[in-house]
Protein backbone atom coordinates (compact mmCIF):
# COMPACT_ATOMS: atom_id res chain seq x y z
CA UNK A 1 0.00 0.00 0.00
CA UNK A 2 2.39 2.40 1.25
CA UNK A 3 4.68 1.47 -2.12
CA UNK A 4 1.77 2.38 -4.15
CA UNK A 5 0.82 5.84 -3.25
CA UNK A 6 4.56 6.65 -3.04
CA UNK A 7 4.30 5.49 -7.34
CA UNK A 8 1.46 7.79 -7.32
CA UNK A 9 2.99 10.42 -5.30
CA UNK A 10 5.90 10.26 -7.74
CA UNK A 11 3.81 10.02 -10.95
CA UNK A 12 2.02 13.28 -10.08
CA UNK A 13 5.20 15.10 -9.27
CA UNK A 14 6.84 14.11 -13.02
CA UNK A 15 3.98 15.25 -14.59
CA UNK A 16 3.61 18.41 -12.65
CA UNK A 17 7.25 19.06 -13.50
CA UNK A 18 6.85 18.05 -17.02
CA UNK A 19 3.64 20.40 -17.18
CA UNK A 20 6.22 23.43 -15.81
CA UNK A 21 8.45 22.62 -18.25
CA UNK A 22 6.09 22.92 -21.17
CA UNK A 23 4.85 25.97 -20.08
CA UNK A 24 8.33 27.01 -19.52
CA UNK A 25 9.14 25.66 -23.04
CA UNK A 26 6.27 27.80 -24.52
CA UNK A 27 6.68 31.06 -22.62
CA UNK A 28 10.48 31.02 -24.13
CA UNK A 29 9.33 30.19 -27.57
CA UNK A 30 6.96 33.19 -27.10
CA UNK A 31 9.56 35.68 -26.09
CA UNK A 32 11.61 34.50 -28.62
CA UNK A 33 9.19 35.37 -31.70
CA UNK A 34 8.62 38.81 -29.65
CA UNK A 35 12.06 40.00 -29.53
CA UNK A 36 13.06 38.87 -33.10
CA UNK A 37 9.62 40.16 -34.65
CA UNK A 38 9.39 43.27 -33.65
CA UNK A 39 8.27 43.52 -29.85
CA UNK A 40 11.98 45.06 -29.32
CA UNK A 41 12.52 48.82 -30.40
CA UNK A 42 14.43 48.59 -33.90
CA UNK A 43 13.36 44.99 -34.67
CA UNK A 44 10.03 45.74 -36.72
CA UNK A 45 8.83 47.33 -39.75
CA UNK A 46 7.80 51.07 -38.69
CA UNK A 47 4.28 50.30 -40.30
CA UNK A 48 4.01 47.37 -36.98
CA UNK A 49 4.26 44.78 -39.55
CA UNK A 50 7.01 41.77 -38.85
CA UNK A 51 10.09 42.02 -41.06
CA UNK A 52 10.49 39.78 -44.19
CA UNK A 53 13.93 40.36 -43.52
CA UNK A 54 14.69 39.32 -39.88
CA UNK A 55 18.62 40.56 -40.65
CA UNK A 56 17.81 44.34 -40.96
CA UNK A 57 18.28 46.34 -37.74
CA UNK A 58 15.93 49.17 -37.37
CA UNK A 59 17.63 52.32 -35.71
CA UNK A 60 16.27 53.35 -32.53
CA UNK A 61 16.44 56.96 -33.00
CA UNK A 62 14.26 56.78 -35.91
CA UNK A 63 11.30 58.58 -35.29
CA UNK A 64 7.83 59.22 -37.42
CA UNK A 65 7.57 62.22 -39.48
CA UNK A 66 9.31 64.22 -41.99
CA UNK A 67 10.85 67.41 -42.04
CA UNK A 68 10.04 69.57 -39.23
CA UNK A 69 7.22 72.45 -40.23
CA UNK A 70 8.38 75.46 -38.44
CA UNK A 71 5.53 77.88 -36.91
CA UNK A 72 5.35 80.60 -39.67
CA UNK A 73 3.79 83.18 -37.07
CA UNK A 74 6.77 82.46 -34.62
CA UNK A 75 9.29 82.98 -37.87
CA UNK A 76 7.71 86.36 -38.96
CA UNK A 77 7.71 87.79 -35.13
CA UNK A 78 11.69 87.05 -34.81
CA UNK A 79 11.70 88.74 -38.34
CA UNK A 80 9.72 91.64 -37.53
CA UNK A 81 11.93 91.96 -34.04
CA UNK A 82 15.04 92.76 -36.38
CA UNK A 83 13.33 94.99 -38.67
CA UNK A 84 12.45 97.02 -35.47
CA UNK A 85 16.66 96.56 -34.25
CA UNK A 86 17.76 97.95 -37.90
CA UNK A 87 15.56 100.88 -37.67
CA UNK A 88 17.53 104.09 -38.09
CA UNK A 89 16.07 107.48 -37.44
CA UNK A 90 17.70 110.23 -39.90
CA UNK A 91 17.74 113.81 -38.89
CA UNK A 92 19.32 116.91 -40.14
CA UNK A 93 19.17 120.24 -42.07
CA UNK A 94 18.25 119.83 -45.28
CA UNK A 95 19.47 123.23 -46.73
CA UNK A 96 22.56 124.21 -44.97
CA UNK A 97 24.81 126.81 -46.28
CA UNK A 98 28.08 127.66 -46.27
CA UNK A 99 29.22 131.28 -46.33
CA UNK A 100 32.24 130.25 -48.75
CA UNK A 101 33.74 126.63 -50.12
CA UNK A 102 36.20 126.64 -47.33
CA UNK A 103 33.53 128.04 -44.05
CA UNK A 104 31.69 125.51 -41.58
CA UNK A 105 28.07 125.29 -42.56
CA UNK A 106 24.49 124.63 -40.35
CA UNK A 107 24.58 120.59 -41.36
CA UNK A 108 22.78 119.92 -37.67
CA UNK A 109 22.54 116.40 -38.29
CA UNK A 110 21.43 114.68 -35.01
CA UNK A 111 21.93 111.00 -34.13
CA UNK A 112 18.38 111.03 -32.06
CA UNK A 113 18.01 109.65 -28.60
CA UNK A 114 15.78 106.92 -29.81
CA UNK A 115 18.33 105.58 -32.03
CA UNK A 116 20.59 102.17 -30.80
CA UNK A 117 23.68 103.17 -32.42
CA UNK A 118 26.53 105.75 -33.08
CA UNK A 119 25.93 107.03 -36.69
CA UNK A 120 28.67 107.76 -39.94
CA UNK A 121 27.14 110.65 -42.29
CA UNK A 122 28.24 110.84 -45.82
CA UNK A 123 27.60 113.75 -48.27
CA UNK A 124 27.71 112.66 -51.68
CA UNK A 125 26.73 115.10 -54.54
CA UNK A 126 24.10 113.86 -56.81
CA UNK A 127 25.65 115.54 -60.34
CA UNK A 128 29.19 113.41 -59.84
CA UNK A 129 28.75 110.91 -57.13
CA UNK A 130 31.53 112.77 -55.22
CA UNK A 131 32.02 112.78 -51.56
CA UNK A 132 32.18 115.69 -49.61
CA UNK A 133 31.55 115.49 -46.52
CA UNK A 134 32.42 112.41 -43.72
CA UNK A 135 31.54 112.73 -40.59
CA UNK A 136 33.36 110.28 -37.74
CA UNK A 137 31.07 108.27 -35.32
CA UNK A 138 28.12 110.47 -33.54
CA UNK A 139 27.12 108.68 -30.36
CA UNK A 140 23.16 108.63 -30.13
CA UNK A 141 21.71 111.37 -28.70
CA UNK A 142 24.47 113.70 -29.73
CA UNK A 143 24.62 116.44 -33.12
CA UNK A 144 26.73 118.00 -34.75
CA UNK A 145 25.66 121.49 -35.45
CA UNK A 146 28.41 122.66 -37.97
CA UNK A 147 30.89 121.69 -40.08
CA UNK A 148 33.11 122.20 -42.99
CA UNK A 149 33.45 120.18 -46.26
CA UNK A 150 35.68 117.70 -47.11
CA UNK A 151 36.27 119.51 -50.62
CA UNK A 152 36.24 123.27 -51.81
CA UNK A 153 32.96 124.46 -53.98
CA UNK A 154 32.78 127.42 -55.96
CA UNK A 155 29.67 129.33 -54.62
CA UNK A 156 26.15 127.61 -56.16
CA UNK A 157 23.43 125.03 -55.27
CA UNK A 158 24.29 121.31 -55.05
CA UNK A 159 21.91 118.43 -54.57
CA UNK A 160 23.18 115.78 -52.78
CA UNK A 161 22.45 113.12 -50.85
CA UNK A 162 23.15 112.75 -47.28
CA UNK A 163 23.61 108.65 -46.24
CA UNK A 164 23.27 107.94 -42.52
CA UNK A 165 24.76 104.38 -41.31
CA UNK A 166 24.25 102.55 -38.58
CA UNK A 167 27.54 101.79 -36.70
CA UNK A 168 28.83 98.71 -34.64
CA UNK A 169 29.97 100.44 -31.43
CA UNK A 170 32.17 97.09 -31.23
CA UNK A 171 33.53 96.54 -34.69
CA UNK A 172 32.86 99.69 -36.29
CA UNK A 173 31.35 97.72 -39.33
CA UNK A 174 28.22 99.93 -40.85
CA UNK A 175 25.09 97.90 -39.72
CA UNK A 176 22.60 99.61 -42.15
CA UNK A 177 21.94 102.66 -44.02
CA UNK A 178 19.36 105.08 -45.27
CA UNK A 179 19.61 108.62 -47.41
CA UNK A 180 17.73 112.26 -47.62
CA UNK A 181 18.24 114.30 -50.51
CA UNK A 182 19.38 117.64 -49.22
CA UNK A 183 20.15 120.60 -51.01
CA UNK A 184 23.52 122.05 -49.76
CA UNK A 185 24.12 126.27 -50.86
CA UNK A 186 27.58 127.77 -50.54
CA UNK A 187 27.43 131.19 -50.80
CA UNK A 188 30.51 132.91 -52.03
CA UNK B 1 19.40 178.44 -20.11
CA UNK B 2 16.51 179.79 -22.06
CA UNK B 3 18.83 178.10 -25.16
CA UNK B 4 18.60 174.77 -23.89
CA UNK B 5 15.38 174.67 -22.76
CA UNK B 6 14.50 175.79 -26.26
CA UNK B 7 16.62 173.26 -27.67
CA UNK B 8 14.74 170.45 -25.78
CA UNK B 9 11.28 171.80 -26.88
CA UNK B 10 12.00 171.84 -30.64
CA UNK B 11 13.43 168.00 -29.86
CA UNK B 12 10.31 167.15 -27.89
CA UNK B 13 8.57 168.79 -31.41
CA UNK B 14 10.19 166.78 -33.57
CA UNK B 15 9.93 163.46 -32.04
CA UNK B 16 6.18 164.03 -31.35
CA UNK B 17 5.37 164.46 -34.75
CA UNK B 18 7.08 162.53 -36.63
CA UNK B 19 6.40 159.16 -38.04
CA UNK B 20 7.87 155.98 -37.84
CA UNK B 21 9.36 154.27 -40.77
CA UNK B 22 7.83 150.91 -39.81
CA UNK B 23 4.08 152.39 -40.07
CA UNK B 24 2.28 152.55 -43.23
CA UNK B 25 1.60 156.06 -43.73
CA UNK B 26 -2.46 156.61 -44.52
CA UNK B 27 -3.09 160.27 -45.72
CA UNK B 28 -6.03 160.37 -47.13
CA UNK B 29 -9.32 159.49 -45.31
CA UNK B 30 -10.76 156.14 -46.90
CA UNK B 31 -7.05 155.50 -47.54
CA UNK B 32 -4.84 151.96 -47.21
CA UNK B 33 -1.60 150.50 -45.98
CA UNK B 34 -0.06 147.67 -45.79
CA UNK B 35 1.56 145.56 -42.95
CA UNK B 36 4.18 143.05 -43.64
CA UNK B 37 3.96 139.70 -41.63
CA UNK B 38 7.16 138.44 -41.23
CA UNK B 39 8.53 135.08 -41.09
CA UNK B 40 11.33 133.64 -39.23
CA UNK B 41 12.39 129.80 -39.12
CA UNK B 42 14.81 128.95 -36.37
CA UNK B 43 16.21 125.78 -35.22
CA UNK B 44 16.63 127.15 -31.31
CA UNK B 45 13.13 127.63 -31.11
CA UNK B 46 11.15 130.78 -30.85
CA UNK B 47 13.06 133.71 -30.16
CA UNK B 48 16.45 131.80 -31.13
CA UNK B 49 19.22 133.63 -32.33
CA UNK B 50 20.73 135.05 -35.96
CA UNK B 51 23.15 131.90 -35.83
CA UNK B 52 20.00 129.59 -35.71
CA UNK B 53 18.14 130.54 -38.90
CA UNK B 54 17.36 127.07 -40.36
CA UNK B 55 14.20 125.33 -42.24
CA UNK B 56 11.91 122.72 -40.60
CA UNK B 57 14.09 119.65 -39.42
CA UNK B 58 13.37 116.55 -41.83
CA UNK B 59 13.25 113.77 -39.09
CA UNK B 60 12.55 109.79 -40.54
CA UNK B 61 12.30 106.60 -39.57
CA UNK B 62 14.05 104.02 -41.85
CA UNK B 63 14.46 100.75 -41.84
CA UNK B 64 17.99 99.29 -42.25
CA UNK B 65 17.66 95.57 -42.00
CA UNK B 66 15.26 93.52 -44.30
CA UNK B 67 15.57 89.92 -42.74
CA UNK B 68 14.43 86.80 -44.50
CA UNK B 69 13.89 83.38 -43.75
CA UNK B 70 13.89 80.69 -46.63
CA UNK B 71 12.82 77.24 -45.72
CA UNK B 72 13.88 74.17 -46.31
CA UNK B 73 11.68 73.72 -49.81
CA UNK B 74 12.92 77.31 -50.74
CA UNK B 75 9.95 79.25 -49.93
CA UNK B 76 11.13 82.40 -48.55
CA UNK B 77 9.38 84.29 -45.80
CA UNK B 78 9.95 88.02 -45.15
CA UNK B 79 8.95 90.42 -42.33
CA UNK B 80 5.34 91.90 -42.03
CA UNK B 81 6.13 94.88 -40.34
CA UNK B 82 8.36 97.16 -42.33
CA UNK B 83 7.64 100.59 -42.53
CA UNK B 84 8.82 104.41 -42.81
CA UNK B 85 7.69 106.69 -40.16
CA UNK B 86 7.81 110.43 -40.51
CA UNK B 87 8.15 112.32 -37.65
CA UNK B 88 8.77 115.97 -39.42
CA UNK B 89 6.42 118.36 -39.29
CA UNK B 90 6.10 118.58 -43.35
CA UNK B 91 5.35 115.07 -45.97
CA UNK B 92 8.60 112.97 -47.13
CA UNK B 93 8.58 110.96 -50.18
CA UNK B 94 10.63 108.05 -50.78
CA UNK B 95 13.29 109.59 -53.36
CA UNK B 96 14.06 106.39 -54.77
CA UNK B 97 15.39 102.07 -53.38
CA UNK B 98 18.40 100.67 -54.45
CA UNK B 99 19.98 97.40 -54.10
CA UNK B 100 23.40 96.24 -53.88
CA UNK B 101 24.39 92.35 -53.26
CA UNK B 102 26.78 91.54 -50.44
CA UNK B 103 30.14 90.15 -51.21
CA UNK B 104 29.89 86.85 -52.87
CA UNK B 105 26.41 87.18 -53.67
CA UNK B 106 25.05 88.12 -57.30
CA UNK B 107 21.96 89.34 -57.94
CA UNK B 108 19.22 87.90 -60.70
CA UNK B 109 15.91 88.49 -62.55
CA UNK B 110 12.78 88.40 -59.92
CA UNK B 111 10.52 85.99 -60.50
CA UNK B 112 8.86 82.80 -59.31
CA UNK B 113 11.11 80.45 -57.25
CA UNK B 114 11.35 77.91 -60.25
CA UNK B 115 13.32 80.03 -62.38
CA UNK B 116 15.96 79.41 -60.04
CA UNK B 117 15.55 75.59 -60.26
CA UNK B 118 18.36 75.31 -62.75
CA UNK B 119 21.22 77.14 -61.14
CA UNK B 120 23.62 74.84 -59.01
CA UNK B 121 23.35 74.94 -55.30
CA UNK B 122 25.32 77.45 -53.85
CA UNK B 123 25.01 79.98 -56.66
CA UNK B 124 24.34 82.39 -54.29
CA UNK B 125 21.73 84.37 -56.25
CA UNK B 126 19.26 86.39 -55.39
CA UNK B 127 16.23 88.21 -56.82
CA UNK B 128 14.50 90.83 -54.68
CA UNK B 129 11.20 92.34 -55.20
CA UNK B 130 10.16 95.60 -52.65
CA UNK B 131 6.84 98.21 -52.52
CA UNK B 132 6.24 101.08 -50.66
CA UNK B 133 3.02 102.16 -49.47
CA UNK B 134 1.25 99.67 -51.70
CA UNK B 135 2.69 101.05 -54.99
CA UNK B 136 3.68 99.04 -57.63
CA UNK B 137 6.74 96.47 -57.06
CA UNK B 138 9.80 97.05 -58.11
CA UNK B 139 12.20 94.10 -59.19
CA UNK B 140 15.18 92.79 -59.85
CA UNK B 141 15.48 92.72 -63.62
CA UNK B 142 19.40 92.15 -64.48
CA UNK B 143 22.83 90.82 -62.77
CA UNK B 144 24.43 93.92 -62.35
CA UNK B 145 25.36 94.05 -58.75
CA UNK B 146 23.70 97.47 -58.02
CA UNK B 147 20.13 97.89 -58.60
CA UNK B 148 17.59 100.63 -58.58
CA UNK B 149 14.42 99.05 -57.42
CA UNK B 150 12.55 102.11 -57.15
CA UNK B 151 13.47 105.40 -59.41
CA UNK B 152 12.05 108.60 -58.60
CA UNK B 153 9.03 109.31 -56.43
CA UNK B 154 6.10 107.26 -56.70
CA UNK B 155 2.78 109.27 -57.21
CA UNK B 156 0.77 109.45 -54.62
CA UNK B 157 3.16 107.95 -52.57
CA UNK B 158 3.99 110.12 -49.36
CA UNK B 159 4.47 110.45 -45.88
CA UNK B 160 2.39 113.10 -44.45
CA UNK B 161 3.97 115.44 -41.45
CA UNK B 162 3.90 113.76 -37.90
CA UNK B 163 0.54 115.66 -37.19
CA UNK B 164 -1.23 112.50 -39.01
CA UNK B 165 -0.72 109.80 -37.11
CA UNK B 166 -2.91 107.57 -39.81
CA UNK B 167 -0.74 109.23 -42.73
CA UNK B 168 3.08 109.77 -41.90
CA UNK B 169 3.82 106.46 -42.48
CA UNK B 170 4.60 103.90 -45.71
CA UNK B 171 4.17 100.38 -45.27
CA UNK B 172 7.11 98.48 -46.79
CA UNK B 173 6.38 94.90 -48.15
CA UNK B 174 8.79 92.69 -50.07
CA UNK B 175 10.23 89.68 -51.36
CA UNK B 176 12.23 87.47 -52.73
CA UNK B 177 13.73 83.88 -53.91
CA UNK B 178 17.17 82.13 -53.56
CA UNK B 179 18.89 80.15 -54.94
CA UNK B 180 19.59 76.57 -52.59
CA UNK B 181 21.84 76.14 -50.12
CA UNK B 182 23.92 73.07 -49.16
CA UNK B 183 25.05 74.42 -45.72
CA UNK B 184 22.81 76.28 -43.31
CA UNK B 185 23.15 80.22 -42.39
CA UNK B 186 22.23 82.14 -39.90
CA UNK B 187 21.76 86.02 -40.52
CA UNK B 188 23.69 85.77 -43.50
CA UNK B 189 24.21 89.48 -44.90
CA UNK B 190 22.97 88.47 -48.84
CA UNK B 191 22.45 92.31 -50.23
CA UNK B 192 21.85 95.77 -48.69
CA UNK B 193 18.88 97.94 -49.54
CA UNK B 194 19.10 102.01 -49.32
CA UNK B 195 16.10 104.21 -48.90
CA UNK B 196 16.53 107.54 -49.94
CA UNK B 197 14.05 110.10 -48.51
CA UNK B 198 13.01 114.02 -49.34
CA UNK B 199 10.83 116.45 -48.51
CA UNK B 200 7.69 115.97 -50.90
CA UNK B 201 7.77 119.93 -51.84
CA UNK B 202 6.09 121.70 -54.41
CA UNK B 203 7.76 121.52 -57.56
CA UNK B 204 8.13 125.32 -59.01
CA UNK B 205 8.63 125.79 -62.89
CA UNK B 206 12.72 126.61 -63.10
Amino acid sequence: MSSKGSNNKRNTTTRNALIAIAVLLVIAVIVFLVQSCGGKPGTGNQDGTVSANPSIIYDSNAVEGGWNEADLDTIVEGLNEKVEEGMINISMNTSPSFENGSAAGNLMIVNEGVNRYPQVVEIIRNDTNEQIYKSGAIPVGSKIESAKLNTVLSAGTYECTALFYNVDPDTGNYLGCAGAIIQLTVLH
Amino acid sequence: MKKILSLILVLCLSLAVSVTAFAAEIDTSGGTGSTPVELTTTNGGIGGGEDDIAPTKLSVTVPTALPMAMSDDGSVVTATGCKIVNNSYGPVRVKNVTITAANGWHLTAYGDKASLAWEKVDSHKLGFAIRVGGSTWGLTTTDDDTQLLIDGPIVGCYMSGVGNPNGNYANIDYAAIVTSLSSAVTSATVATVVFVVEWDAVEYAK
